[in-house]
């Protein structure tokens, strides 16, 4: 295979603005890289966990990108792969498996069944009925992990160990943790990215303007979304595996219609089916939100004017706005 | 000559209301076959029967010999059939050659590949390339899809209908919303296209029509009221009741 030509202006100029969102992309990894050094000086513990439940949120944030930015599929369920991935966590470290790579083994086998078998039935639906739906299946699991008494039901559960890679405890709280939650958003990052230029997501990103077209030139759409939604529901219940290791604790609350909400704003904020829009809406929202508490109580009172006007006036979010202000320099 | 496709004793119905009505018709190898009738008459009901896009109640698809009526849409484009539709369906967010591309990805090899650049695949490109001067589009391959004018998003879905090589080519009203000029230069276009690939087309300029069609089969209420050449058809009794009128004359 050779390069594609790039002597038309035109493709010259898309070429750039790839380029130039790689380049931000992996400026934004290098500076979450350098934030334990930067902590040192400012802030210390509690900035480095606030930025590191930042980085959980955002491979889930970029996961659900893959549906909605570039599958059109906007899924209200998302956070239950969040509590999927994290009970399964906790519930194994408290049956005494220790081993991470078990214990992510699992995680990937139940949140892709789950993905696999609810995005079956989802994805024959569209629109909103897609939505209404998604938001059924999240409310059935966030219910299914309150019912869980062995394992605190509604109270959730604290977890006493973590697990541990090759015997040893990476995933404790410290730079450890911080370096593999890093290693996996700057892989996630990588790989969406990566995806959405392929064969696959080329079918996927047709599909979501014309699915007729698509199905007309020869390509199952409903195939391809399925997988889809499998690939994203495995990587935010990896993210739900990491929440439970930052955490130490485990709750139904995370499965919640609200934080799938969450999830939304992230990606709509970030920029949709960007290639930085779900990792700088997770960045944004989660330290805009803890910023502005520190403020005032009454903090929702200024973020969500604050949303509404990025919204309004931010077309293509805020991967959009650096992508415009790039493109004047 | 023999027939690429065959559709035989066809129904469909939208409730109570029956839309097809027992159609058969054959589609002859190198022939324009055109489907003209009234507004509601069940022409474009009858191309999304043979696409795929509506599921058979009655009858039989035959193409090239082989029964695709269980066929879904995917599986009956992958068997050769190309269609355009009465509202343009293209992807307009893609290049121009990128919405060409895909089309050509569709019958080379699996797209379940999740790694390495799409459009940075040349043979794809070329093969795009190739279809799109035939529609002479070559010169807005880069453009976005999305800001070609009215006629060049017909050239573009003919283009794209074409990539793949289809055995039999489905045209549901091509002339649709096109200028004077425009249409005549399409008319042209199929001309030579209708040499190398059969095709089966819903149309409503009649002057297109005639020019274009080896047979024309007149479809009213959903029936097939008279078919023939376009100098039988004018003669018939029944296509000028149901559809043609004084236009025939």
């Amino acid at each position: 295979m050779k390069a594609a030509s790039v002597s038309n202006p035109e493709t010259v100029q898309q070429s750039k603005r790839i380029d130039r969102a790689l380049l931000v992309g992996l400026a934004l990894i290098l500076l979450l890289a350098i934030m334990p050094l930067l902590t040192e000086f400012a802030g210390g513990n509690y900035v480095l966990n606030l930025v590191m439940k930042a980085m959980i949120l955002a491979i889930a944030a970029i996961s659900l990108d893959l549906l909605i930015g570039y599958g059109g599929l906007v899924s209200f369920g998302h956070a239950a792969f969040l509590g999927l991935g994290s009970y399964v966590t906790g519930i194994a470290l408290a049956e005494g498996t220790m081993g991470a790579l078990p214990i992510l083994g699992m995680v990937v086998l139940v949140c892709g069944l789950f993905a696999l078998v609810t995005g079956a039935l989802s994805l024959r639906t569209s629109g909103v009925y897609f939505i209404m739906i998604t938001l059924a299946f999240g409310q059935m699991v966030y219910f299914f992990l309150t019912s869980l008494s062995n394992y605190g039901g509604d109270d959730g559960l604290t977890l006493w160990d973590t697990p541990q890679l090759f015997g040893f405890y990476v995933f404790q709280n410290g730079s450890g943790l911080f370096y593999s939650i890093l290693v996996v958003l700057a892989l996630t990052w990588l790989f969406v990215g990566r995806l959405a230029q392929s064969r696959f997501g080329r079918v996927l990103r047709a599909g979501k303007a014309s699915p007729v077209r698509v199905e007309t030139m020869g390509f199952d759409i409903f195939q391809y979304r399925l997988i889809a939604y499998v690939i994203a529901g495995v990587l935010a219940g990896v993210a739900g595996f990491l929440s439970a290791c930052h955490a130490e604790f485990i709750s139904p609350s995370t499965a919640t219609w609200q934080n799938s909400g969450n999830l939304i704003i992230m990606v709509i904020l970030g920029g949709m089916g960007t290639r930085n829009g779900a990792l700088l809406g997770a960045l944004f929202v989660v330290l805009i939100e803890e910023g502005l508490s520190l403020i005032t109580h009454e903090w929702k009172l200024i973020f969500g004017p604050m949303l509404v006007l990025i919204v309004l006036f931010a077309r293509g979010g805020l991967a959009g706005v650096i992508d415009r202000l790039g493109g004047r320099s | 000559m023999t027939a690429i496709l065959t559709l035989e004793g066809l129904v469909k119905n939208f409730g109570s209301l029956r839309v097809t009505d027992n159609v058969s018709l054959e589609l002859r190898s190198n022939e324009c076959h055109a489907l003209i009738g009234p507004n509601g008459a069940g022409k474009s009901t009858l191309i999304n029967l043979v696409s795929g896009s509506l599921g058979v109640e009655k009858g039989k698809v035959v193409l090239d010999g082989t029964d695709i009526s269980s066929y879904s849409r995917p599986q009956r484009a992958l068997a050769g059939l190309g269609r355009t539709f009465q509202i343009t369906t293209i992807i307009p967010g893609f290049t121009v050659l990128e919405n060409a591309a895909l089309s050509a990805q569709a019958k080379d090899g699996s797209s379940h590949r999740f790694f390495g650049i799409a459009a940075a695949e040349e043979a794809l490109n070329e093969k795009a390339r190739r279809a799109l001067a035939a529609f002479d589009l070559g010169h807005r391959q880069n453009v976005r899809a999305g800001d070609l004018s009215h006629g060049e998003h017909r050239q573009l879905e003919l283009a794209m209908a074409m990539v793949g090589d289809p055995k039999v080519l489905l045209l549901d009203e091509p002339m649709a919303g096109m200028g004077m000029g425009e249409g005549r230069a399409l008319t042209e276009t199929l001309l030579t296209l209708k040499k190398s690939t059969p095709m089966l087309l819903v149309e409503h300029d009649m002057e297109a029509v005639f020019k274009l069609a080896d047979r024309i089969s007149v479809l009213a209420s959903g029936r097939i009221v008279a078919t023939g050449t376009p100098d039988e058809v004018r003669a018939d009794e029944d296509a000028r009741a149901a559809y043609l009128g004084s236009e025939a004359s």
